[in-house]
């Protein structure tokens, strides 16, 4: 499953050491961040995601198996389900919150990000408006390139029915696109 | 391969064969190049697929910089636990480790010693010539009693 530098760092780690799990952070951040960013509204609450998934994997490393999983499918995972905590979590508070009047709903909520160009941003406006986990199926196979396996491991389905899921996904997309592109 | 499989292929993951299912890719490759119908689903797919690439992330090294430097900060452990993990010795090298828990149980003996010597110097004292003198003249008082006796 893993290459031989690989399983090493990933032995230290496991075995509690700070200098290899600082190997692991060099080499895993930026692709966590990119998933989850792609995943969530802006990059505050992407970094904050993405912190907490590398320490959720440091406190609870003795549960990874890296004879039974890769770590960046293994991490994917933990982001993915802090994802789905994250997005339950906005729903209650907006629940909870009195809807917003209509000049304020026209308006950018603060979660909006401004540093993606127009073109990425109407993309990513499409890619937010799917359910969750089709849009995590669609950022996990396309672009973070996971095998189909490995995105199904990911999000704990089989692989038929990650096919649905991303066939759904990317009809959606479709529709959403030629709209917004009208 | 038939078109209801490879419209499945093609409608999940696209119109580039890199993202098709691995054991399946030569088939629908061939099967792509004797269709028509394949043809124009690839097209209408890679319509798509451009749409998504669009979607460019900017350079974040910062905010790498950032989640790292919150995660490292985040398991630094406490002072108390640093002292903690520096007395305890290490199992797997005792030999090497094994002074820290011994040194450690010393500081008490050796704060002991330290004390005792802070005090024994507060007791050095050196006697005035009066202090002297009616110390001689107790001494004196004294052997003459004893002749007496």
């Amino acid at each position: 499953m893993v290459e031989e530098d690989d399983r090493r760092i990933i032995e230290q780690v496991l075995a509690g050491s700070e200098s290899a799990f600082r190997q692991i952070l060099d080499l895993h951040t930026q692709r966590i961040f990119n998933y989850v960013r792609r995943m969530t509204s802006n990059s505050m609450e992407a970094e904050d995601i993405a912190q907490e998934t590398f320490i959720r994997f440091w406190t609870s490393r003795d549960r990874f198996d890296p004879d039974r999983v890769k770590l960046t499918t293994w991490l994917h995972r933990i982001a993915h389900n802090l994802c789905i905590d994250y997005f339950r979590r906005r729903q209650q508070e907006e629940k909870q919150l009195p809807a917003p009047s209509d000049s304020q709903s026209s308006q950018d909520s603060p979660g909006t990000d401004y540093e993606l160009s127009i073109r990425a941003a109407v993309v990513h406006k499409a890619l937010m408006a799917l359910p969750e986990r089709q849009r995590s199926a669609i950022v996990l196979c396309h672009y973070q390139n996971f095998s189909q396996q490995d995105a199904a491991h990911i999000l704990a389905l089989s692989v038929d029915a990650l096919e649905s899921l991303l066939r759904r996904g990317r009809s959606k997309l479709k529709q959403i696109l030629a709209e917004e592109l009208k | 391969m038939n078109l209801e499989r490879f419209t499945l292929i093609v409608e999940s993951y696209g119109a580039d064969p890199q993202q098709w299912p691995g054991d399946e890719r030569a088939e629908a490759l061939e099967f792509s190049r004797s269709s028509t119908d394949a043809l124009s689903l690839l097209d209408k797919e890679a319509a798509l697929d451009e749409h998504l690439a669009l979607f460019e992330l900017p350079d974040h090294k910062r905010s790498v910089q950032r989640i790292e430097k919150g995660i490292l900060s985040a398991l630094k452990p406490g002072l108390l636990e640093q002292l903690l993990n520096w007395i305890l010795p290490d199992v797997d090298d005792l030999a090497h480790t094994l002074w820290r828990p011994t040194l450690a149980a010393c500081m008490p003996l050796l704060l002991g010693v330290a004390i005792g010597l802070t005090l024994t110097d507060n007791n050095t004292y050196e006697l005035s010539s009066d202090e002297e003198l009616s110390l001689l003249a107790f001494t004196a008082a004294a052997s003459e009693e004893r002749s007496y006796d």
